[in-house]
């Protein structure tokens, strides 16, 4: 079933991935973290709590959130897709790689210890968008 | 604080300079050429991944090590090239069998691999059955009461070593780091178990805590190392085995297999180092063997002390099996003194008396 | 030995054997189960998360209610037991002080860390470093990188572990959380060095500069001075270290490596952000000590200048040393030196110590390479 990218959809398959892949997410530990991904206008929340991602909504209040991971549709679209080509991002599509340098997904956040969280449980978010090398995405 | 800059940096142009010299593009690249001994070491098993054991060979290996090491104090790893200037940082284990134990590397890979965190691993949920109110529950709570106190000090004991621990014996100092961990995950478990439900924590015993304090206050690092090694982790096996044996759910089952667990990486650790010890230096067995009649005198206090003997026997449902327990522990115990080359203890050893005394003794 | 316990010899100790002779007739003393400690329900709150020491944080068993100063006891006993202070064995402790030593949400950071452990031997893909080309520059440079990494990351156990013996055993969140810290760095030793050791370069040059803040930090001379040096200055600008090493991580091996060690690191930050939050809330008359503390602590990060280790980044983010590569590199370290600084002040802000911010030896370095003011911008 493809599906559609960016859309609640997209988000509620990732979330449905970290429970019949939940060994994964239970071997890399606790991750407890309410934070938003901004794909252009679009705005989606994710709440991990212990090691299943519990809720994903459409929208969300950014400065209620540990942080927003938001970039523009295109790199959101690459990282995807080298997701679904390498298995996994590759080298140069790591949420670390992308937030890092020049900036292409932004970290925002309201302080240095809700930023800090992407970092604490790097692992465990870098997984849950892993998780769409299961899925088949159509793009908008 | 106590140490200084030796210039201040922040106003040292020629610092500066070069930072802006780099920064501009002008690098040196003369360390590119520093290379000392190649090495691509892979796992000999995939299975376990890549070991400590797998990356020790040439110079980068312990072998590379003398016995007394003068060559460097500094935080530089073993094998890595030493510039002048590098700082001592007051290391004062410097001496190889002082401390090592090849059984080292492979009880670190194993601790990694065996790791459990108590408050999702147990299914606390199987003590839901329990009677808080029942002498049995109310001894256990007791029990574990004094070894979270233990935990607490075996990892404070193993801290104590690692930041005296010179850098040449890594594999030491990665165990004395998860030796920190494992005797703070025992603190963890023991007290959440005597506090869950309706729980509580019982009393102190000072007989414990001046054997506990007699290990924590030894002399010298191997005196330390027979203390929590032999004969605080021999205590928290047996007592482990025996709290399993009496429990009759999951909770308390896993608990205690894995606390008896940690404790046998602690008691593989101290019978290997002894034994390397005392193939190096035979002349210290004697002093060490002094330092452990006096520690099982400080043992026959603590196993004798009202607050753990009686806790124990309500467990056990009579006197006769924790006279088996204790009966188990000191054979046990000198068992592994004999066998890390300290030579027969039963003949000098207190403890051989106090079994006697005890009620149900064979 | 320097502590022989109270009682000579057992074997002739009335008292002692007046007790065996009892319990040999079956006469059980039974005081123990009059502890008179406090009898409460402890459950899990939530059952995924299982019993967190957060579950226990009540009444005399609790670390909220706990005081800054817990008179009495001073031996093996856990929080809430039954002590009696003139019949303990005195352990010594030297930090007793709730506030030398305690951090908001220290209790979940322990839990986070018990949770989140992993193995440096089985948690990286080692088989398939050989899958990937790696230039012989770039091995060079990244065997560099994992030579200061291996160096530096054992101060992380030797710290904490020179300070958590001396903890009252009272403040067990911390001392856990500080044992999981040792772990944690034992672990990022030894992946590094398993990484230098796996690359076909070996170890290469140690370096003296970072060994003098390292040296530095284990001088200190209070747990609080050298966890603000430590936790949030120097392993702040490693976090941010990892982060960049993980951006220009030659293999997705590294990068796996990265990914890991940032996680853990990330976690001792926060303590540290924590820590020095907790004592400005509760003990601000401390303020100027650690102003002071961290003014040495910038000196001797500014001189923390190792020609090999700036060298060896600007190779690799530049991915090799040809004039143009440099040139990327240079641009590259350049921004990631400038974030270093700018993330340690938004902890410091974070941490309620901001005033640190104005009287810091880092914005005339930022002005030096012509940054903006990071006091104007905010």
């Amino acid at each position: 079933m493809t599906i559609p990218f960016p859309s609640l959809e997209y988000f509620q398959a990732l979330q449905q991935r970290t429970r019949e892949d939940s060994d994964i997410f239970e071997k890399l530990g606790v991750c407890d973290v309410d934070f938003g991904a901004k794909v252009g206008e679009r705005m989606f929340s994710v709440r991990f709590e212990v090691c299943e991602c519990v809720e994903v909504r459409e929208g969300g209040d950014p400065t209620a959130l540990d942080f927003v991971l938001a970039g523009p549709p295109e790199i959101w679209r690459e990282m995807l897709q080298a997701i679904a080509q390498h298995g996994g991002a590759d080298a140069a599509h790591t949420l670390n790689t992308l937030t890092h340098v020049g900036n292409q997904i932004q970290v925002e956040a309201q302080d240095a210890e809700g930023s800090d969280k992407l970092f604490r449980y790097m692992a465990s978010i870098q997984e849950f968008f892993d998780q769409g090398r299961h899925l088949e995405i159509a793009f908008d | 604080m106590a140490y200084l800059a030796p210039k201040d940096y922040s106003k040292d142009p020629a610092l500066l300079e070069a930072a802006a010299r780099k920064m501009a593009g002008d690098l040196d690249l003369d360390w590119m050429q520093k290379i000392r001994e190649r090495a691509a070491f892979r796992p000999g098993n995939p299975h376990r991944g890549l070991t400590l054991a797998d990356i020790n060979g040439g110079s980068y290996g312990p072998d590379s090590v003398p016995e007394l090491v003068r060559h460097n104090f500094s935080m530089a790893p073993r094998g890595a090239i030493l510039p002048k200037g590098l700082p001592s940082l007051g290391y004062t284990l410097n001496r190889k069998s002082e401390v090592w134990a090849d059984a080292a590397l492979a009880l670190f890979e194993e601790g990694k691999s065996r790791h459990w965190a108590p408050a999702r691993d147990i299914p606390w949920h199987a003590l839901d059955g329990a009677d808080p109110a029942s002498r049995e529950e109310r001894a256990l709570r007791q029990l574990c009461s004094l070894l979270s106190g233990v935990g607490l000090v075996c990892a404070d004991i193993a801290a104590r070593a690692v930041y005296r621990l010179n850098i040449e014996f890594h594999e030491i100092k990665y165990l004395l780091c998860m030796q920190m961990l494992d005797g703070a995950r025992i603190a963890e478990a023991t007290r959440k178990r005597a506090l869950y439900g309706a729980g509580s924590l019982g009393v102190d015993s000072q007989a414990l805590g001046e054997l506990l304090k007699m290990v924590a206050d030894s002399d010298s690092y191997p005196q330390s190392s027979a203390g929590l090694n032999l004969h605080l982790a021999s205590l928290l096996q047996s007592f482990a085995r025996h709290l399993e044996w009496a429990t009759d759910n999951a909770a308390d089952a896993m608990i205690w297999t894995r606390v008896a667990q940690d404790a046998s990486r602690f008691l593989s650790y101290g019978v290997d180092h002894l034994r390397t010890l005392l193939r190096a230096r035979p002349g210290e067995a004697e002093e060490l063997n002094q330092h452990l009649d006096l520690l099982d005198n400080g043992l026959v206090g603590a196993l004798g002390a009202t607050e753990v003997i009686e806790p124990l026997i309500v467990l056990s449902g009579g006197a006769q099996p924790v006279a088996r327990l204790y009966e188990t522990l000191a054979a046990e115990l000198f068992s592994r003194c004999e066998s890390a080359g300290l030579g027969p203890r039963r003949a000098r050893s207190p403890l051989c008396d106090f079994l006697k005394l005890l009620p149900g003794s064979s | 030995m320097a502590y022989y316990g109270s009682v000579e010899d057992y074997r002739y100790n009335d008292d002692f054997l007046l007790r065996l002779r009892d319990l040999r007739r079956g006469n059980l003393d039974l005081g123990w189960l009059n502890a008179g400690t406090e009898q409460r329900e402890f459950r899990a709150e939530n059952p995924k998360r299982g019993l967190t020491y957060l579950d226990l944080d009540e009444g005399s068993y609790g670390f909220s209610e706990l005081d800054n100063e817990p008179r009495g006891p001073r031996g093996a006993a856990p929080r809430g037991a039954a002590v009696e202070p003139e019949a303990q064995a005195d352990l010594g402790p030297e930090l007793n002080h709730k506030n030398d030593v305690w951090a908001y949400k220290v209790a979940s950071f322990t839990e986070e860390a018990m949770s989140r452990q992993w193995d440096a031997s089985t948690a990286i893909p080692w088989q398939d470093l050989d899958r990937y080309e790696r230039p012989e520059e770039l091995e060079i440079a990244f065997a560099q990188l994992c030579t200061f990494f291996t160096e530096v990351e054992l101060i992380a156990t030797d710290l904490p572990a020179k300070w958590s013996w001396r903890m009252n055993n009272q403040f067990q969140e911390v001392k856990h959380f500080i044992a999981t810290q040792a772990m944690d760095e034992a672990r990022h030793a030894e992946v590094f060095r398993k990484r230098a050791l796996a690359g076909g370069i070996g170890l290469m040059e140690a370096l003296p500069q970072a060994e003098h803040t390292l040296k530095a930090i284990l001088d200190c001379n209070a747990y609080s001075e050298a966890s603000a040096f430590m936790h949030l200055l120097a392993e702040g600008n490693v976090l941010t270290m990892f982060r960049f090493s993980e951006f220009i991580s030659p293999t997705p091996v590294d990068k796996r490596i990265f990914q890991l060690v940032m996680q853990d690191e990330a976690r001792h930050v926060s303590y540290g952000l924590q820590h020095l939050r907790w004592v400005m809330d509760k003990d601000p008359g401390r303020k100027e000590e650690l102003h002071k503390t961290l003014e040495e602590a910038e000196r001797i990060s500014i001189g923390q200048f190792d020609a090999a280790l700036l060298e060896c980044m600007i190779v690799l983010a530049g991915k090799g040393t040809k004039p143009g590569q440099i040139a990327e590199g240079v641009k590259l370290v350049g921004g990631f030196q400038v974030r270093q600084i700018e993330e340690y002040f938004q902890r410091l802000r974070r941490a309620g110590f901001e005033e640190r911010i104005e009287r810091s030896l880092f914005r005339q370095l930022l002005a030096d390479i012509g940054h903006p003011d990071p006091l104007a911008a905010a």
